[in-house]
């Protein structure tokens, strides 16, 4: 009879590939990544089709007026001076050969003698403040185009009426720009845009895999309770040892949602960017600079969540009569207080929820990404996140132990604050 | 070998487990016994180490090794509360729970093919683990505790789910793992089983021991000389009133009779007279089934302690009232 022995790490490494393996399907995820390709093919097509202007529409007006922009959307809109709009307009409804009917209401240019229209084809007597109306039978993304091209012909109309030269039309056309300089020194200016938008295009991620995590912790580890595994599992190993695999299982399958979902955006892009609209790639928008240590904030992250997650788990029996699943919303709390402190980076509370650990995996890379930072901050931060994974696994499992021992109970906050201090 | 001492659990103001001592001895097959609430779970739990005995000791001698529990290495465990993971093969469960316990590859085909073969699984491997009967899904778990040959096998209810043919299955299986040298403790309520199997055994009520030692032992001493005889006709009455003036006699019908044999009677002295009354077509002697045994003790063991109880309540009130 031999007698066979396995490895603290060896049982960790086994469960962690069993938990992988059981979430992971290739054939599903191969599935899912054309779905979402096709979703989004379709999405841009219907955009595309449905912002592509037809032939021609015709326009019915009460003045004459003509949209003299060079803008090739221009072309394909027809304005033709009617008699009786009235009738027009009755008439839309029942495809009378017009699409549209465009009213200047009470125009007269007798009444405004230096307002003029230098314009020689819209009739002189378009007032410079008037507010046309545009009538059409149903709603189509044309019209959204018209009334662009409408409001830009009326605002040159403007200009030419006020005879402004044409300096004076650039400099009212050109919107002011206030620039905003703030004397902290710390504060990167605003060229480091990109960090912040790689910072929350990370964080994102983040929240799509915790919450991925999340979902499948909280299965697995009621799953197995319900189909009464634990018993035996937890006579082949320790609770420790089990939570720890799993744990590594699931922080591995977060990892390659994060990775995949990456690749398909990316991928997603570069398609749409140089294959359908034939434009250079353009990544600027990443600053990679910022990444590994993003990526590094994000696997602290997760790990937190996880152990976190693990202990909710490992106290609930039954997911359909347990008061506890609320507790799996808890993670996003520190994602929201981000977003609230986005705009003082170096507030005091900023300052400490970076480096406390269940809040610290997403203040801090957005902190890193808005203030040049001294690199003992962040280190300093994912150590002490390190020590908080490694205590809450510790709890974790505890909790798991005590609720295998409570026949069929389960533990309350209080025996899970117990846990927390006391094996 | 294990040995336990005074053990005693207590949850709140019940008591499980009451002062238990036994021993276990290496390659043999040991049977917890005792009805619903005895105590075996609870001695199950400390003996694989999920909970810590209040009181008392557990020593499991290993080698040069000692240990308070059965550790996971030495352990074979199928818990009474059991399943595995229904979406997975039969396979692919084996194959987790033996990789766990570090068995290789080779060594896991070979004992996998073995075993599922023993209990005529081996065509099924590749079936998702739900779409067996839960009796063969019992069948896989109990491979599952076993295929990594460890020293010491701890069953808790074994039998329980399964039907007579594949109780007897089990109990070739338990026969083997003690063949190949395995240690087997079984908790179980099915005594015929047990009585094919158990070296020894430790009844348990009321966390206490009621019955401990070797199962031959036992049934010998609780073997009560009681024959039971069954006439061809009615037996005749002037020559029965002779046979009970001699012997206690209970008379079960009209062709059929139960003797108890006092302390010097003999079965030979009894024969002529048993003649006298008639045809006999079968006589057997009325031993006492473990069954038997486990249910007089049992109940025996409760008329005690709810007299001890009264008699110590009435103690008290004396003592109040003096």
């Amino acid at each position: 009879m031999s007698h066979n022995t396995s490895s603290n790490f060896e049982q960790v490494w086994t469960v962690a590939k069993w938990e992988f393996l059981h979430f992971f399907k290739l054939k599903q995820e191969i599935i899912g990544k054309l779905i979402m390709l096709a979703v989004g093919l379709t999405i841009y097509f219907i955009a595309t089709q449905t912002q592509k202007l037809d032939d021609v529409y015709h326009i019915a007006t009460d003045q004459e007026f003509v949209i003299e922009s060079v803008s090739a959307d221009a072309n394909v809109f027809k304005f033709n001076k009617v008699e009786n709009v009235a009738e027009i307009i009755d008439g839309l409804a029942d495809d009378n050969g017009f699409d549209a009917v465009l009213v200047f209401n009470g125009l007269n240019s007798s009444n405004i003698p230096n307002a003029q229209a230098t314009d020689k084809k819209n009739e002189k007597a378009i007032k410079a403040n008037s507010s046309p109306t545009l009538i059409t039978a149903e709603k189509f993304t044309w019209q959204n185009q018209l009334v662009s091209l409408i409001s830009s012909e009326l605002n040159i109309i403007r200009f030419n009426q006020l005879d402004l030269t044409a300096e004076q039309q650039v400099a009212l056309s050109t919107p002011i720009h206030i620039e905003h300089k703030i004397l902290d020194d710390l504060l990167k200016n605003d060229a480091d845009y990109n960090q912040t938008i790689t910072a929350f295009g990370v964080l994102f991620l983040l929240i799509v895999a915790v919450f991925s995590v999340f979902g499948q912790l909280f299965v697995s580890i009621t799953g197995e309770k319900q189909n009464r595994v634990t018993e035996q599992l937890m006579a082949t190993m320790t609770p420790q040892t089990w939570i720890d695999g799993k744990l590594l299982g699931q922080i591995l399958f977060a990892l390659k949602t994060i990775v995949t979902t990456l690749i398909s955006i990316v991928l997603s892009f570069l398609f749409f960017s140089v294959i359908i609209k034939q434009q250079p790639v353009d990544l600027t928008i990443i600053n990679w600079a910022l990444l590994p240590w993003l990526f590094a904030f994000a696997i602290a992250g997760l790990a937190i969540c996880a152990a976190f997650m693990a202990a909710v788990a490992s106290a609930i029996d039954d997911p359909n009569h347990s008061g506890k699943s609320g507790l799996m919303m808890l993670p996003l709390v520190p994602v929201i207080i981000t977003f609230l402190l986005i705009d003082s980076p170096n507030g005091v509370l900023t300052i400490l929820l970076s480096y406390l650990p269940i809040t610290a995996f997403a203040v801090m890379p957005v902190r890193m990404s808005l203030v040049d930072l001294p690199v003992w901050q962040p280190i300093l931060s994912l150590a002490l996140s390190g020590l908080c994974f490694y205590y809450f696994r510790i709890v974790a499992a505890r909790v798991f132990k005590m609720g295998m021992n409570m026949y069929g109970k389960e533990p309350s906050i209080k025996d899970m604050f117990k846990a927390m201090f006391k094996g | 070998m294990l040995q336990v001492n005074s053990l005693e659990k207590h949850y709140q103001s019940v008591t499980a487990v009451n002062g238990l001592t036994f021993e276990v001895h290496p390659g043999e097959i040991f049977a917890l016994l005792g009805p619903n609430g005895a105590g075996k779970s609870s001695l199950v739990k400390m003996l694989v180490g999920f909970t810590q005995a209040d009181r008392g000791s557990i020593t499991l001698t290993d080698g040069d090794e000692t240990h308070d529990y059965i550790p996971s290495h030495l352990l074979g465990y199928l818990p009474e509360d059991r399943g595995l993971y229904p979406e997975k093969t039969v396979k692919q469960n084996l194959a987790f729970f033996a990789t766990l316990h570090g068995v290789s590859k080779t060594d896991f085909e070979a004992r996998c093919l073995h075993w599922l073969e023993k209990f005529s699984l081996r065509d099924r491997i590749d079936e998702p683990l739900k779409a067996l009967s839960k009796g063969n899904q019992q069948k896989v778990q109990l491979i599952s505790a076993i295929l990594h040959q460890p020293k010491w096998v701890l069953l808790d209810e074994p039998f329980s789910g399964l039907d007579p043919i594949n109780q007897e299955l089990v109990v070739t299986f338990l026969a083997e793992l003690k063949q190949q040298g395995m240690t087997v403790i079984l908790s179980a309520h099915q005594m015929a089983m047990v009585e094919k199997l158990a070296d020894r055994v430790l009844l348990l009520n009321q966390g206490t021991a009621v019955i401990y030692g070797e199962l031959e032992e036992i049934l010998l001493a609780k073997q009560a000389a009681v024959i039971h005889v069954r006439y061809a006709d009615q037996v005749d009455i002037t020559s029965l009133d002779e046979l009970k003036n001699n012997y206690a006699v209970e008379t079960m019908k009209s062709n059929q009779l139960l003797i108890t044999l006092q302390n010097n009677q003999t079965l030979n002295g009894l024969m002529p007279l048993l003649a006298s009354l008639g045809e006999v077509v079968e006589l057997k002697n009325q031993a006492q089934s473990l069954h038997t045994i486990y249910l007089n003790a049992v109940a025996a063991h409760n008329t005690e302690r709810s007299s001890s109880e009264g008699s110590s309540a009435e103690i008290s009130q004396q003592g109040e009232i003096s």
